[in-house]
């Protein structure tokens, strides 16, 4: 009776189905399919052996404390981003607003008259309690630039983490 | 699985220091994906850490229509890629044909070092692994130590699932001819295990 060879597939998938507790496949498996099987058995064996953990005992801790440091979940993370966004929003119609003239804020304005009224009598008590307008106006503008394009980094950084 | 399902819904609604149950169950797996994709042991820990905040911040998008084990290890592998592709390291280098794979480690000449390092075979073994593509070490990875199926590794990977099978063949082919290759045969194969 003849002996029987194996491929290396026919050995890997045989090891996949059956596992590595039979010593072997066949009996009457050719030598160098016997050698093959074995050298196989011993490397799926390896394989399954699980490596020795690196982490530290305060793994969890110092990751729960990490959570607890930040927003605590995507809605509250998504509430801080609009809040965000409003506030930059806020800031950059205020500094539009100063910057422009009086009758062009009106033109381009219309209906929000009463409002440019109350902004320019808030800047005037500004001015009038000794701060400097246009710094507060530039310092406004860099900060909102600022939050602008920190948005959008981390809207990149954090695209899709599942996918 | 009820119970699983009892932790993620109590963390979700703020139990935070509950999550550490699913840090403790789940770490291992983590840290087998880290450890075998990223070869600098000093980012594994940070890696382990972020794709756990990750896990924390979108658990309330997990569905439950997978293993909450699959959906971790999904993270964690496309967290490590990103991690990889930042620092420019190939997922899938050059997986040329076994001969020239072979010539070519068995050729580089080894520093004492790294002599010192491979007086066992796990360490051979480990050097060997940690020489072959980065997909190839995943998919060996989620296969062997964590008892994946095919098809969980396809969905982690986002590979399919012939893909899948076909890396485990050449993974496993390509290791068995290095470590035949490279070291005496009654050195490395011990019989009857």
């Amino acid at each position: 009776m003849g002996t029987r060879r194996l491929t290396e597939e026919e050995i890997q998938k045989y090891l996949d189905r059956h596992g590595t507790g039979r010593k072997k496949p066949d009996a009457n498996l050719s030598p160098q399919t016997q050698e093959k099987f074995s050298q196989y058995r011993d490397l799926y064996n390896r394989l399954g052996r699980q490596p020795k953990i690196d982490l530290p005992n305060t793994f969890a801790s110092s990751i729960l404390t990490r959570l607890s440091m930040g927003p605590s979940s995507e809605t509250d993370r998504w509430i801080l981003h609009v809040f965000l966004s409003l506030t930059c929003l806020l800031a950059g119609v205020l500094v539009s607003a100063y910057w422009l003239s009086g009758t062009s804020t009106q033109g381009l304005l219309e209906g929000g008259k009463q409002i440019l009224q109350m902004f320019a009598l808030l800047g005037q008590q500004i001015t009038d309690a000794g701060f400097n307008l246009k710094l507060m106006g530039l310092g406004c503008t860099i900060m909102m630039v600022l939050a602008i394009l920190d948005n959008l980094i981390c809207q990149v950084k954090g695209h899709s983490i599942s996918k | 699985m009820n119970a699983e399902r009892e932790t993620i819904e109590k963390i979700i609604a703020g139990d935070t220091q509950r999550f550490s149950v699913v840090i403790e169950q789940y770490k291992r797996l983590v840290y087998n994906i880290a450890f075998r994709m990223v070869q600098n042991a000093a980012d594994r820990e940070d890696l382990c850490q972020d794709i756990f905040v990750k896990v924390y911040r979108n658990l309330s998008t997990f569905q439950f229509e997978s293993k909450l084990s699959t959906w971790i290890a999904k993270i964690a592998f496309n967290t490590c890629v990103n991690h990889l592709k930042k620092k420019r390291v190939p997922l899938l280098h050059d997986v040329a044909p076994d001969k020239f794979f072979i010539e070519e480690v068995s050729d580089r000449k080894k520093s004492p070092d790294e002599e010192m390092e491979c007086s066992d075979i796990a360490s051979k073994l480990t050097r060997e692994i940690e020489n072959l593509p980065v997909v190839f070490r995943t998919v060996l990875t989620l296969f062997h130590l964590e008892q994946m199926s095919y098809g969980e590794i396809a969905a982690v990977t986002a590979l399919p699932g012939g893909t899948v099978k076909s890396y485990l063949f050449r993974a496993r082919k390509l290791l068995r001819q290095r470590l035949t290759q490279q070291y005496a045969q009654e050195e490395l194969w011990e019989r009857g295990v």
